[in-house]
């Protein structure tokens, strides 16, 4: 059984009257690309920030690294092992990038000093400049750089492509894939679903505070379907309350229909209906995720 | 709007100043008794004068300008909301202008208040104080003292850094005090005399004399515009 | 710790405090310079005493009064100022500058963290006593007149030990406080209010700190105030103290 480096139990966060994060059950197997997906102020970063024990959680408990989240003592010792980001990617504006650098390496024993070499020459990063004095493209490169050559075992990126040009975009998300199929897991949330397509295996969203989808992003997009109708007379609805449709919308005599089980029933009653055309199509998560969040 | 804005970003810093001055001005004037001084020699007007308008509260209030004055666009690019500032239909001059107005407002407040207070502090311990003396040593240390004011928004407009400019402002400002006390050829510009109608006041009554040194005001005055004038023409010429 | 670590945190306080330092120092240097080279004048009675104090003129009772009357006694309060001053910053402030999560996803802990912080202050605090006592035996001469290097330091080290509880205030006013220069200006005028408390206010007179930190038992009879120290010391412990368990339990 594979192990989880990260699993949640009922973990909630109230702020004031207002549950920022509520009852979650995460969990993140070891060796997986996670992507976690939410809308703005849905509890990505705060669920991010009590996994490494920069807030704590008003109720449950986590693991992380077989640690447990709410213990100070062990929480220093998953840093140790884990590489971050943060969403606010500004660093010490009176250090130079290569005291940055030399200040976040003397923590990690393991430092990779021919990966900071690699990831210097590739995001041409301006060693002598003060951090304050970077643009936002360049902090976000660097601070992919502080966390990439700690050699963690896990990295946990919240929005690691923030104001990164395409190029280097893909250079990052190349160099993730790479670094995960040397062993390192990957739990990163983001708002670019695209990418999250291209290299995650495993998806979690959040809406709300509250986790609605936790699966392997095969299987997500294998439950989903896109079903189009196309009728000679006017649409038929009755027929839409059929377990597995998720939402439907009309355009005249055309009809969309989104499912995420119970395809083949579905398909069948369609067919019944005679219809000029019936089309079954794949779904893409972007797809998934606003359908998601709407009915959630 | 943008007095709106100046107000909402300066009436914590507004309320704190106004409300140490009060508490200074009471502590002195309560603790009158404890002085065990010579009525003949320095009398209850005389101690007020000495201890406040002289010394503490004189310090205070300068030091206090240099602390209202902090703020503006240097200080908004360091919090990262100076873009948004900028982005609104507002010159940058009249944003200044207006922040000075506010700024300025809330430092005679400062002075004006406490000093007012002072007498009715007084009437706590059986002394009495006229209201209109205390106001006229308070409006001449505002009318010579706005020159520190205005330093103060040059300094805030100059530098970046959450207390950058207290901290350049108030050792320059305490080494005028102080270099103009020391050295013989300065001391006619001291503005702790200046300002405190030290030149005018005199036993029995304490009290401002009808010679005011209006030279000096209003050359402090006049420098206090140009000051004003000198950080319209930097912030206009600041990039971000 | 891995002693490599600790350099590095330190080595980060230092860059992040060094222009408040340096400009702290030129302050207390200029201070006391100023007041060393006032010392003829003063002793021509060029100094206005102020009536109310029915003091004689400091200078004309010798190097040594004047000393601490016009010199300690002044940098005595400047330096506590300063020192709560240059306490100040810290995690609340590292939120609002946005590099706290980074900070706080290193390998170490808060509390190691804030005593680097706490360390580094405090150095920093000691650094400006010692040079600005030094600088007045090392003026002296430039007004013909001597000052002992030893009682100079004596007098430093007792405002340093007596003193230690205005750099942690620093500390504990900026864990408890946001925003700007507030955990600055209120521990300044926090501090300023203590010490001048116990000067107006005859009731405080007992507990005021600024008799300790100028050495006064020490110059008017010898006497080292062990005891005023050992409070400094003891409130710093316990306001460090109540500093670690703010931040070990406050969310970022």
């Amino acid at each position: 059984m594979t192990e989880l480096l990260i699993e949640t139990h009922s973990l909630t966060k109230t702020y004031g009257g207002v549950e920022a994060v509520r009852s979650l059950n995460l969990e993140v197997p070891e060796g997986s690309i996670c992507g976690f997906l939410g809308k703005n102020g849905s509890g990505k970063s705060t669920t991010i920030k009590m996994l490494l024990g920069m807030t704590w959680p008003s109720a449950g408990n986590g693991m992380v690294l077989g640690q447990s989240i709410r213990d100070a003592r062990a929480s220093v010792e998953v840093r140790r092992r884990i590489g971050f980001v943060s969403e606010d990617k500004r660093l010490y504006h009176y250090m130079t990038v290569e005291q940055m650098i030399r200040f976040t390496s003397s923590f990690f024993p393991k430092w990779r000093v021919d990966l900071e070499q690699q990831l210097l020459r590739q995001f041409q990063l301006p060693v002598k400049r003060k951090t304050g004095h970077l643009s936002k493209g360049m902090r976000t490169k660097l601070a992919l750089l502080l966390a990439l050559c700690r050699e963690a075992e896990l990295l946990i990126l919240d929005e690691p492509t923030e104001g990164l040009d395409p190029v280097a975009t893909e250079e990052i998300l190349q160099l993730l894939t790479k670094m995960a199929a040397g062993g390192t897991s990957i739990f990163f949330s983001s708002h670019q679903i695209a990418e999250v397509e291209q290299i995650a295996d495993r998806v979690a969203i959040i809406n709300d505070g509250s986790l609605i989808v936790q699966e392997s992003l095969d299987h997500l997009k294998e439950r989903y379907r896109r079903i189009q109708l196309l009728f000679d007379r006017d649409v038929p609805q009755k027929w839409l309350k059929i377990p597995g449709i998720e939402a439907s919308h009309a355009d005249g005599r055309a009809m969309s229909v989104l499912a995420s089980s119970n395809i083949d029933e579905i398909v069948r009653i369609a067919a019944s209906l005679e219809p000029v055309s019936i089309e079954v199509t794949g779904v893409n998560l972007k797809e998934i995720f606003l359908e998601c969040v709407r009915e959630s | 709007m943008p007095w709106y804005k100046a107000w909402h970003e300066s009436k914590s810093r507004f309320v704190y100043t106004l409300a140490g001055m009060l508490l200074m001005s009471g502590l002195f004037v309560l603790s009158y008794k404890a002085w065990n001084l010579d009525p003949a020699r320095v009398n209850f007007r005389g101690f007020v004068w000495h201890t406040l308008y002289f010394r503490f509260f004189h310090a205070a209030w300068v030091f206090s300008t240099l602390f209202l004055a902090l703020g503006g666009l240097p200080a908004e690019r360091h919090d990262g909301t100076a873009l948004f500032t900028l982005s609104l239909p507002a010159r940058r001059w009249r944003l200044l202008l207006v922040r000075a107005a506010v700024g300025a407002g809330e430092a005679t407040v400062t002075a004006m208040v406490p000093a007012m207070s002072i007498p009715m502090f007084a009437l706590l311990i059986g002394q009495g104080y006229p209201v209109t003396q205390s106001l006229e040593f308070a409006a001449l240390l505002v009318a010579g003292g706005m020159v520190f004011f205005s330093f103060g928004i040059l300094l805030s407009t100059c530098l970046r850094g959450d207390w950058a400019p207290l901290a350049i402002g108030l050792p320059i400002v305490a080494g005028i005090y102080t270099g103009t006390r020391s050295t013989e050829a300065l001391r006619a510009y001291n503005p702790q005399d200046l300002f405190s109608g030290a030149a005018t006041v005199q036993a029995p009554a304490w009290a401002l004399g009808a010679s005011l040194p209006w030279s000096a005001l209003g050359f402090s005055i006049g420098l206090a515009f140009a000051l004003l004038l000198v950080s319209i023409v930097v912030t206009e010429r600041l990039e971000f | 710790m891995r002693t490599r670590e600790l350099k590095m945190l330190c080595y980060k306080s230092w860059l992040e405090t060094r222009w408040g330092f340096a400009l702290a120092l030129m302050v207390v240097l200029v201070f006391s310079l100023g007041s060393v080279l006032r010392f003829p004048d003063a002793a021509r009675a060029g100094l206005r005493d102020m009536q109310v104090h029915n003091h004689p003129n400091a200078a004309l009772r010798g190097v040594r009064t004047y000393t601490q009357v016009e010199i300690f006694e002044k940098l005595a309060i400047l330096w506590a100022i300063l020192s709560v001053m240059l306490g100040t910053g810290g995690l609340l402030r590292e939120r609002r500058l946005g590099t706290a999560s980074f900070l706080l996803s290193l390998p170490t802990s808060r509390m190691r963290l804030l005593g680097v912080r706490c360390a580094v202050s405090v150095f920093e605090a000691s650094g400006l006593a010692l040079a600005a006592y030094a600088m007045v035996p090392l003026a002296f001469p430039l007004v013909h007149q001597s000052y002992s290097w030893g009682l100079a330091l004596r007098y430093a080290l007792i405002l340093a030990v007596s003193g230690i509880s205005f750099a942690v205030f620093g500390i504990l006013i900026s864990v408890v406080l946001e925003g700007g220069a507030w955990p600055a200006i209120i521990g300044a005028s926090t501090a300023f209010l203590s010490l001048v408390l116990g000067e107006i206010v005859t009731s405080f007179s007992r507990y005021a700190p600024f008799p300790v930190l100028s050495g006064e038992s020490y110059f008017r009879c010898g006497v080292v105030p062990w005891a005023g120290m050992s409070v400094s010391l003891v409130a710093a412990t316990l306001m460090l103290t109540f500093a670690l368990l703010i931040v070990k339990w406050r969310d970022f």
